[in-house]
This record gives structure tokens, C-alpha cells and sequence, in this order.
């Protein structure tokens, strides 16, 4: 047995028992199968959920070994600083919080500390009354120091052995000599007492990046038509734009998060190809995707995030107004495309230094700035000509051979038809240098039918080395 | 209901008592023709007399929509090759990206900057359906900042969606809308249409066997306020400027079929 719901824990059974011996004492007992990746998942989208109340939440994933509860026993963390006032204070918030996870089927205890490590200790071994435990500053200390060994998250032998050293309070670990423990514990006992005490830092790892800009609004009650949901999200770029001002930041990516009445998140985001601030911009994209969001019963909650943000100057003062004008109006476009079919569909071409034809070019961002050298033409100048159109994928030809091994075919069967080989260039050796990988060798043919029309026809194989020859199609001339 | 009105200024040539001139009335026909009051469109020279002399501005219209097909389904290249001529030129003279539109384009830009296109300016939209091909372009036509926008389509422009594309061209950039299947065109409202097919190149003098520059038999099909036309050009693949094939030069207006002694 990992983990007991509270009649079972009544009953005096305990994690860790076997089925048969508990089933022996309480033959109706009900068991369910454990599913620790499933438990694992549910922690993972309430730490999704739960950044309704603060941006930072983490994952308490030590508590099952340390508190040698097996898999019963799971934690987040906030971060709530500067959040309880929406909620009406800091009690308000926990109880609001318990309440809801309540709503979601689950049971929690919730305390705020000073320190993630008095939370953590308070929130499993206080028995408040609501599950709620609100630490003051002027009490804390004297809360933690009535609190057993077990609540500083140490491994359980050290705690039994505290135990029977007497030390059963971690007032009684606090007060006693720390060296002689230190030897006999390790360093572990005093950075956990120097954890709960706030005497080191113990960070939080977030489940997700906090942003650097964030701005959220409540709905009590839930909203759940697409026009108040533009409404809200036209309010929120306003509100993060201002945010964005104080800063002098422009944002790049943008994240609307809808949390919703049945405690399901549903996200959207948008990017832009500049930085931008100004409010009408961001939500121009926001609106085009927030059909997006399936608002379910309604939504409660909205926060608008900039995930991404950089400098952006009040003022640009354009050389030329018109220019700048243009500009804007391009960047637009291309935020527009983005958002609709994706940023992986809308892109620039920038040159890659390879002698293999289908890698000398690669993606880049839109309208990226081009470094100086780049942007400088003989970049992209290769030797040999090269057509203005590269397929994909070779298409195999069926390639009647001239009686020279060098030549090129006298005719060639690509898609359902023959073409006579009337002119061609001299073959371009690839991949024939031995410091290049071992890419397997190939030549280039540059070829002209009757008609005139041009095409690139790749060998793969050498003929003098006694390859095997495959030909195929992988260009068009003009 | 579309109202439409031709404009007529009192300083007009017909009554300042000189004679019109040809650009005037073509200005005046312009206008009638459209009977939206559009103004004569901006127009840039090929910079081939032939050409620019049979088209209706002595020029190619800019901010207009255009119209480059495939004269076969194997004449791609033939008609990339000719695209790429035309949208070159444009963007010498305008500033700004090219918007490349298609559902995979297979655009290589180690062969463009060959041409004088700097791939740097290009943007490429790959879009898996024809609606969400045209809307990228549309989108691209009404952008002012754009050199040229570019559309692979797959389907044939019909007369309510080249009427709306033109539209969106005119407040903005040119289009070109490229069409490589050689499938039929049906009644649309591009200013201009070509038609290209490959044509076999002159050898290069010292190599008989060697491939020349190439070559295309390029038709204007359609041309609004102008008359069809046919011409065997050549693309100098040193320089990337086109003109009439030389065999042909001194006589360009050769009706189709005519026969000549020499």
C-alpha cells in the first residue's frame, strides 16, 4: 500500500503495510491500482493550473523519499509573493486555493511561510482546522520549533535516529550543539535547519519560466463568449503594454492563458516578427486565434503574458518616415502569416557554407537582421551554376546511357516521358574530396532537350569505381 | 451598386488646343476601361524596345496583378525562369521584401543571387491549401513596403478572385500569380498574362555540344487595354537581362506563320 485516504488512515493502517495483511484486518477494504506516472501527470497539470494564483509554482518531488510516504504524498510550491491581495489576503487565497482543488476531487493542506522549507513543514504537520496555515512573522519561529524532526524533509533514518537522541522537536535540533550532529548526520541536517529557518536560500525551479511581464483578470463567475473573452484579452494587452512602457521592453511572444471552471488551462500564442508594445498590434493577433480557446463551462481566470520580450525605444526616429511606415507594415504581414499558418511555414533563406546542392541554404527567421557578411552577395556565389529550382526530394529518371562513361544519358524517362539529351555541360563532381564526410560521391549533369528545356540530373555512383549508377532528377532550369 | 466616373480635367491636351498625345489618351482609356478613376499605373521598362513598344504603358504596370503560366507541365523551369526575369527587374526598382507564396517552393537561392534577386529580401510562405495560398497573397498585395509579392497557384484565377486580387495589388505591391501545372487559364482580370515554353539555346561558338543561354518562346496572352503578342526571347545568363533571341532581332513583329526569304 502507497498512499491512504483519510477513513483508511483512521482505521490505523499505514503506508507501507501489504494489501494482504490490511485486507486480513478490514476485509471490505476498497484498493485501487497505484499509477505513479498518472499521479505524476495530475501534479503536473494542477502546477499548470495553479499558476491562476502565482507565476512561479514548482514541483515538490522529493516528498515521497524523504517523508517515506511512498507515493502519497505530493507538493507544489508558490511563489506567492505580491499575489494574495488579489485574492483578499493571504489567508483568503490558501482558503480559495484549498476550496478549489477541493472542487477538483483532491484534498490539500496549504501554509505560507517565510521560506519554501516552513511551508513545506507547516503545511504537513499543523492540524488546522480548515487545512489552512497562515504563518506570521513575529509567530513562525515558534510554530516551526513545535513541529517534530520529520518536518525538516530528512532522510527517515537520521529523523528515527533524532528520535531516539531525543531530539523530537526541531526547537530541541535547533537549541542543541550543531557541530557533534553535523559529524554524526552530515551536512544535510544543517542545511535543512538552516532552510526552515531562512538562514540559506532555497530556490524554486518553476515548472515554466515566469514571465517578465504578466497581467491577469478575474472573472468570478466565469465568461465563456467569444466577445467578452476579445474584451478581456483587449484589456489585458492594454494593461501589459503599459507594464511594457515603464520598462522601455517591446514583447516578441505573447501568451494568452485561459484557466477555466473545470480547472483545465487552454493556451494560445502568438509571436511577433518585431518587438512590439503597442497594445492595438498585440491584440490585432490575439483576436484572430482567440476562437482557439474552448472556454468550456467559462473561464475564470485570464493572464496575458509576454514570454518573450526584449528593449524596444520609445521613439524610433526613422531616417525616412515613409521607410519606416513600410516597415511596420511588413512586419505586420508577416505577423499576420505567422498566425495563421505557423511560424515554421513563413521564413527567410539564409546561405549554409556545404558543396552538397540541398544544403547550401537553410531557413531563417523573417526579416532577421543580416549581419554585415551575409548580407554580402558573394556568399551565396558558387562556381558552378546552380537551377532556381531544387526539388525536395530527387525523383528517380530511367536513364538510357551514352556509350562514354562520363556522359551524360543520351535519353531519360522522368514523369511518364522521354526527354532526348540534345546539349549538356560537363558532369561537377560532389563529395569526391577526401576531407568531406563520407558522403557517397555524386556528379551533376546540367542537360537540354529538343524542346530546350534544362534540367539538373544527379548520378549517384561512379562508374570507374564500379558503383552501381542511380540517376535521378533534382533541379529545373530555367 | 459600384459607382463609377471618368474624370475629366479641364487642362487636358484635347482642349488646350495642342495636339493629344498617345500617353494621354492612353491615360484617358485607362481610366474608362477600369471606371474607377484609377489613375495610369506606374510602369517600369523591360528595357526591351520590342516589348515595352507593344505594351500598353511601355512598360510592365507595378502595382498591378500579373500572371506567369506554364506553357506544359514540363515547362516549369521555362516559366520560374521568365518569373524570376520579371521580379528581378521589380525589385531594382522597388524597396522592400519579396513574398513568396506556394505549398512547398522549391525556390534555390544559391542559383538566385546569380540573377541579381538577393535571396536576403526573400520571404517564403508555405501554405498547404489553395485558400490558404491566396490569402497569404492577398495579404501580400495589400502590403505597401513589399517589392513583390509571388503566388504558386494550383488552381486557375477566376474573375470575382483576380478582380479581388487586383484590387488588394493596387493599394499596394505587385503580384505575380505563377502557375506551373500548364493548366487553362479561365476569364480573370490580371493586367497582364504570359504563356512560356523552353526553347532550344544557340551553342556556345567554341563548344557545339555545350548549352547556350537559355531560351523561351514567351506569349502575352492577355493584356488589359493592349493587344496579344508573341516573341522568341533570350536571358543572358552573365548579366540576367533579357531580350529578343538574336535570330529574330531585327525583325520582331513577324506575324505568326509568316514566312521570310533571306
Amino acid at each position: 500500500m502507497v498512499a491512504l485516504d483519510r477513513n483508511a488512515t483512521l482505521l490505523g493502517l499505514t503506508p507501507g503495510e501489504p494489501v494482504a495483511d490490511a485486507r486480513a484486518r478490514m476485509p471490505d477494504l476498497h484498493v485501487v491500482a497505484s499509477d505513479s506516472v498518472g499521479d505524476s501527470r495530475a501534479l503536473e497539470a494542477m502546477a499548470d493550473w495553479a499558476q491562476r494564483y502565482a507565476p512561479i509554482v514548482a514541483l515538490d518531488r522529493q516528498s515521497a523519499t524523504v517523508s517515506g510516504n511512498l507515493g502519497g504524498d505530493a507538493g507544489l510550491w508558490f511563489d506567492a509573493t505580491g499575489c494574495a491581495h488579489l485574492f483578499g489576503g493571504e489567508e483568503a487565497m490558501c482558503l480559495d486555493l484549498r476550496h478549489r482543488i477541493e472542487k477538483l476531487g483532491f484534498t490539500a493542506r496549504v501554509a505560507i511561510a517565510s521560506t519554501p522549507a516552513a511551508s513545506w513543514a507547516l503545511a504537513r504537520y499543523t492540524d488546522a482546522p480548515e487545512g489552512v496555515t497562515v504563518a506570521e512573522a513575529e509567530t513562525e519561529r515558534a510554530m516551526l520549533d513545535g513541529l517534530p524532526v520529520a518536518a525538516l524533509r530528512l532522510p527517515a533514518v537520521v529523523t528515527s535516529s533524532l528520535i531516539r537522541l531525543g531530539l523530537k522537536r526541531i526547537g530541541d535540533l535547533a537549541a542543541a550543539p550543531r557541530a557533534p550532529l553535523v559529524a554524526r548526520f552530515g551536512e544535510v541536517l544543517a542545511r535543512r535547519l538552516d532552510q526552515i529557518l531562512g538562514l540559506v536560500e532555497e530556490p524554486l525551479s518553476p515548472v515554466r519560466t515566469p514571465p517578465a511581464f504578466r497581467t491577469k483578470l478575474i472573472f468570478p463567475d466565469g465568461i465563456g463568449n467569444p466577445d467578452d473573452l476579445a474584451l478581456a484579452a483587449h484589456r489585458l494587452c492594454e494593461r501589459l503594454s503599459g507594464q511594457l512602457d515603464q520598462e522601455q521592453k517591446g514583447v516578441r511572444k505573447l501568451e494568452l492563458a485561459a484557466y477555466r471552471l473545470d480547472g483545465e488551462v487552454r493556451r494560445i500564442e502568438v509571436g511577433f516578427a518585431r518587438a512590439v508594445r503597442d497594445p492595438e498590434k498585440m491584440f490585432r493577433l490575439i483576436r484572430d486565434r482567440i476562437g482557439q480557446i474552448d472556454p468550456g463551462l467559462g473561464v475564470e481566470v485570464a493572464i496575458l503574458s509576454a514570454v518573450v520580450a526584449e528593449p524596444l525605444v520609445a521613439v524610433q526616429v526613422p531616417l525616412v518616415a515613409e521607410t519606416r511606415e513600410a516597415g511596420d507594415e511588413v512586419a505586420g504581414l508577416v505577423d499576420r502569416l505567422v498566425g495563421r499558418l505557423g511560424e515554421t511555414n513563413v521564413h527567410g533563406i539564409a546561405p549554409v557554407d556545404s558543396h552538397l546542392p540541398e544544403r547550401a541554404q537553410r531557413r531563417r527567421a523573417p526579416l532577421a537582421p543580416t549581419r554585415k557578411d551575409t548580407a554580402r552577395k558573394d556568399v551565396w556565389r558558387t562556381q558552378r551554376r546552380r537551377p532556381p529550382r531544387l526539388l525536395d526530394r530527387p525523383e528517380p529518371v530511367q536513364a538510357t546511357l551514352a556509350l562514354m562513361p562520363d556522359h551524360p544519358p543520351k535519353r531519360f524517362e522522368w514523369r511518364g516521358r522521354t526527354h532526348r539529351v540534345v546539349r549538356a555541360d560537363p558532369a561537377e563532381r560532389i563529395g569526391d574530396e577526401w576531407w568531406h564526410d563520407k558522403a557517397p560521391p555524386r556528379d551533376y549533369f546540367r542537360v537540354e532537350d529538343e524542346d530546350g528545356r534544362r534540367f539538373w540530373l544527379r548520378r549517384d555512383g561512379r562508374p570507374e569505381d564500379g558503383d552501381k549508377q542511380t540517376w535521378s532528377m533534382h533541379g529545373l532550369f530555367a | 451598386m459600384n459607382y463609377s466616373m471618368v474624370h475629366v480635367l479641364p487642362s487636358s491636351p484635347a482642349h488646350s488646343g495642342a495636339a493629344p498625345r498617345l500617353s494621354d489618351l492612353r491615360q484617358a482609356i485607362g481610366r474608362m476601361e477600369r471606371g474607377r478613376g484609377v489613375a495610369v499605373p506606374m510602369v517600369l521598362p523591360l528595357g526591351i524596345e520590342a516589348l515595352d513598344g507593344h505594351l500598353p504603358f511601355r512598360g510592365l504596370a507595378l502595382r498591378r496583378l500579373h500572371e506567369v503560366a506554364a506553357a506544359g507541365e514540363r515547362e516549369a523551369g521555362a516559366a520560374v525562369g521568365f518569373l524570376l526575369a520579371l521580379v528581378t527587374r521589380v525589385m531594382k526598382a522597388e524597396a522592400g521584401p519579396v513574398l513568396w507564396c506556394g505549398r512547398n517552393p522549391e525556390i534555390y537561392a544559391p542559383a538566385l543571387s546569380a540573377l541579381g534577386f538577393d535571396p536576403a529580401r526573400l520571404i517564403v510562405v508555405r501554405a498547404r491549401t489553395e485558400v490558404d495560398r491566396l490569402w497569404a497573397f492577398e495579404e501580400g498585395l495589400r502590403t505597401k513596403g513589399l517589392a513583390a509579392a509571388v503566388a504558386e497557384l494550383e488552381k486557375p484565377l477566376d474573375l470575382a478572385g483576380s478582380r479581388r486580387l487586383q484590387l488588394a495589388a493596387e493599394k499596394g505591391t505587385t503580384g505575380f500569380a505563377l502557375r506551373l501545372d500548364g493548366g487553362d487559364a479561365a476569364a480573370s482580370a490580371v493586367e497582364t498574362r504570359w504563356r512560356i515554353s523552353s526553347a532550344p539555346s544557340m551553342a556556345p561558338e567554341d563548344d557545339v555540344e555545350g548549352i547556350g543561354d537559355p531560351r523561351w518562346q514567351v506569349a502575352l496572352e492577355r493584356c488589359r487595354g493592349g493587344r496579344p503578342g508573341h516573341w522568341l526571347m533570350e536571358k543572358n545568363d552573365a548579366t540576367g537581362d533579357l531580350s529578343l533571341a538574336p535570330s529574330l532581332r531585327d525583325r520582331p513583329d513577324l506575324p505568326a506563320g509568316a514566312r521570310v526569304a533571306g
